[in-house]
């Protein structure tokens, strides 16, 4: 990929990092899912691919995560 | 990105024509000498027809013609276009000991279309694009072609890398109001560090979010949070709506600011024409002056705001609780309570797999996993017990360096406050001084009594009048979208309140947090991007900008140094941090250099790899500064690419020899007999030549007429 991505996910992860951490590996999930969330937008800039309800589902999988894990 | 070789058939000027670019590392410059009407324009805008298509051509191509203009009857109906471009691209691709791996492959994209002309009527086919990876064993046919050039020279970016020299200075000309100039830079930073990719998520988000708080409705039955929700969706609609507003009163407020000026210019004509030169003078002088206060106003309320992010109001105001503070981080290490170093250790221990004791803690055998089970449990305790332990230690290291920096700056904050706010204060009675001046003279103006001049006067007080309106407009939409904002905020915060007595509730709040997550690091990403990157864009622009023009004696005294704003503004600063109007205090080549020192910053931070291609981008510059800006360009680009007319070379031939890899001449024959030397071979149509001859050598086709004999020969025709 030319555009400077490395350099938007590896800031995109730091600031991930300093979220709480909700329940285990949460903060790894949150940077999947906005990897995921990029990855579909730029699908979306190129193709033109609908994603609106791609982006829900995502968002979506990870609130099963959480509310599945979270400590009592 | 890097160009290898192209191929034009009836292009505009371009009937038949295939040249080769430099990719040498050392020698990255490829010049093409060629004067006005010699396409150059048109091959820099054929390039990007073949990759990018018809969004590339202006008007997207609508009623762009691309046969040529000489194109008749006896060549048939039918024009077939077609350019064909060979690039490389480099990968590096990861090794197993962590290092990374160079494979380069070289692609063929062509672009076809056909056009029916009938007479002056000419309508073109949707073009045929196709792509090819070229190996030794042949070409092999690569799908989605658009896609593939979009991921390695976003569309978004095509004019930072393929740039005249003319439209380069949109960036800082004056023709344009200060927020469109603000707008293209924003926009070219924007494209550049992805931002904009940011910005679509993040709007994604919010929709989600939106959706989710409607369905707290639906599923929370409770008439408070119902209530809630409904007023946090309508604060939601309303920041959109209130957004939109702003946006509007801006952009008429900035249209309205052009018309201003634009009038000015008006009044300023038809006073000289009436006599009234002093008075059309002293308009434009104050006009001026006043535009140079506001922007040292700016300026001062820049650092005036900078100073209460400053790390000195820390240092003045928490000064002894900071000593205190430090002494005790101090004495628990003496103490060696801090730092905490088990967990660290333990967890490396099940990273590399193996125990401190030299035991395996690999996954493959139950022993080991049991081993692992055991280390997680000691390290999961630490860390209940340790946690405080574990924030002093973070805060110990942490504070090392930045209590230094508090406590040993040298002036007091509030010395540095009082000197921006008698500066601000200062320029502040100065702007108002220069206002009532401009009064002053708007009495002269409307004891004048001609009519022209009223018609004008009143025309700007009427655009004056819309231009305060949209301001006020703007400020009110400004206001009220903020409001809403802290209020959607707040009920957002008794909403989740609410919500987490309800047991059934768990799911919808799980998934109220991931979208506010997600929101926050998306919005903390792009500002981070937007400060930290536009940052590094602003000071390489400045080290380029003083390296092109620092030892020029005319404009080295005046240029201290420049800056791009947080507001994207291109600001130049002169002695004293006195700011300069880089429009009217530069001259010619430092605008030009200004506006390539930009992109070139621009194309650095971001590390594109992709080709700098740029048209006439030497014009109006000579000397020292020339030479500069041309040897700046070359280090900075990852291949150069330069259309440069002869004028544009002279006083630059040392360093094209000494790093040009390849230099090709184009020639117009239809510039024989008044330009040209020699008649050109018979040719029924007008079609660009090239020949083998550099920046130094002339031929039978390319030699021309010096600029004495060129005159003569126009009188004659004229005779």
């Amino acid at each position: 990929m030319a555009l400077n991505q490395q350099k938007l996910i590896s800031i995109i992860m730091e600031e991930s990092r300093k979220l709480p951490e909700r329940c285990t590996g949460y903060r790894e999930e949150v940077i999947d899912t906005l990897s995921e969330i990029l990855t579909l937008e730029r699908q979306h800039r190129r193709e033109g691919i609908y994603i609106k309800q791609k982006i829900a589902d995502k968002c979506n999988a990870l609130g099963r995560f959480l509310s599945d894990n979270r400590p009592e | 990105m890097r160009l290898v070789r192209a191929q034009f058939k009836n292009f505009r000027l371009l009937r038949d024509l295939e040249v080769e670019f430099s990719v040498e590392p050392d020698r990255r410059l490829t010049v093409f000498r060629a004067e006005n009407e010699t396409g150059k324009t048109t091959m820099l805008m054929a390039l990007q027809w073949a990759l990018y298509g018809e969004p590339a051509l202006p008007d997207k191509g609508q009623g762009y013609r691309l046969h040529p203009i000489d194109w008749t009857e006896s060549e048939g109906s039918r024009a077939d276009i077609e350019v064909e471009v060979d690039f490389e691209v480099t990968r590096h691709n990861p090794t197993r000991d962590g290092g990374t791996r160079e494979a380069t492959r070289t692609y063929r994209i062509k672009r076809a279309a056909r056009e029916e002309v009938t007479g002056t009527e000419w309508k073109r086919s949707t073009p045929t694009v196709n792509l090819f990876h070229l190996s030794e064993t042949g070409a092999k046919e690569v799908e989605s072609p658009d896609i593939f050039i979009a991921d390695e020279l976003p569309p978004e970016l095509r004019e930072v890398f393929f740039t005249d020299g003319d439209r380069a200075l949109s960036f800082i000309e004056s023709e344009v109001a200060t927020s469109t100039k603000r707008d293209r830079v924003q926009r070219a930073i924007k494209s550049l560090l992805g931002l904009g990719v940011i910005e679509s998520c993040e709007k994604r988000v919010k929709q989600v979010s939106k959706d989710v708080n409607r369905r707290v409705r639906e599923e929370a039955r409770d008439a408070e949070i119902d209530q809630i929700a409904e007023a946090i969706d309508e604060a939601t609609t309303g920041i959109e709506e209130w957004g939109n507003k702003e946006s509007e009163a801006k952009e008429q407020h900035d249209s309205f600011e052009l018309k201003l000026r634009d009038i000015d210019k008006e009044i300023e004509t038809v006073l000289k024409r009436g006599d009234q030169e002093e008075l059309a003078a002293q308009l434009a002088a104050a006009d001026r002056q006043i535009e140079q206060a506001n922007g040292v106003i700016g300026n001062l309320e820049r650092r005036h705001s900078g100073l209460f992010k400053s790390k000195n109001i820390a240092g003045d105001l928490l000064g002894s609780a900071i000593a205190a503070a430090e002494k005790q981080l101090n004495d628990l290490a003496e103490r060696n309570e801090i730092p905490s170093g088990t967990i660290p250790v333990l967890e490396d221990c099940l990273k590399k797999g193996v125990c401190v004791c030299g035991d395996s803690l690999r996954e493959s055998d139950p022993d080991s996993m049991r081993k692992r089970g055991h280390i997680q449990h000691i390290i999961d305790d630490t860390k209940q017990s340790d946690e405080h332990k574990k924030v002093l230690t973070e805060l110990f290291f942490r504070s090392k360096g930045w209590i230094a920096e508090i406590t040993e700056g040298n002036r007091s904050w509030v010395d540095e406050y009082e000197e921006v706010f008698d500066e601000r204060d200062k320029a502040e009675r100065q702007r108002d001084a220069l206002s009532k001046h401009r009064k002053g003279l708007e009495i002269k103006l409307d004891a004048l009594k001609d009519s022209d001049i009223q018609k004008l006067r009143e025309t700007r007080r009427y655009y004056e009048q819309q231009r305060n309106r949209f301001r006020d407009d703007f400020i009110r939409a400004e206001t009220e979208r903020r409001r809403l904002e802290s209020q959607k905020a707040a009920d957002e915060a008794r909403r989740d309140k609410l919500l987490k007595h309800q047991k059934k509730a768990q799911r919808i709040i799980a998934d109220l947090e991931v979208t506010k997550d997600i929101e926050d690091v998306l919005r903390k990403a792009y500002q981070r991007i937007q400060t930290e990157e536009l940052d590094k864009v602003s000071t390489r622009m400045n080290e380029l900008f003083i390296d092109m023009i620092g030892a020029d004696p005319e404009q080295g005294a005046i240029i201290k140094r420049s800056e791009i704003s947080r507001e994207f503004d291109i600001l130049v600063y002169g002695p004293g941090d006195r700011m300069l109007n880089p429009d009217r205090d530069l001259n010619g080549a430092s605008r030009r250099a200004l506006t390539i020192a930009f992109i070139l910053a621009l194309t650095d931070v971001s590390e594109v790899e992709a080709p700098n291609i740029i048209d006439t981008p030497l014009g109006m510059m000579s000397g020292f500064v020339k030479r500069s800006v041309l040897r700046i360009a070359i280090e900075q680009s990852r291949q150069l690419i330069l259309f440069l007319t002869r004028d544009e070379i002279k006083g630059c031939e040392t360093i094209i020899d000494d790093r040009a890899g390849q230099v090709i001449t184009l020639t117009n024959p239809a510039h024989y007999p008044r330009v040209l030397v020699h008649k050109p071979p018979a040719m029924d149509h007008i079609n660009i030549l090239r020949c083998a001859c550099n920046h130094r050598s002339e031929c039978q086709i390319c030699e021309r007429r010096n600029e004495d004999a060129q005159l003569s020969m126009a009188v004659a025709a004229a005779e």
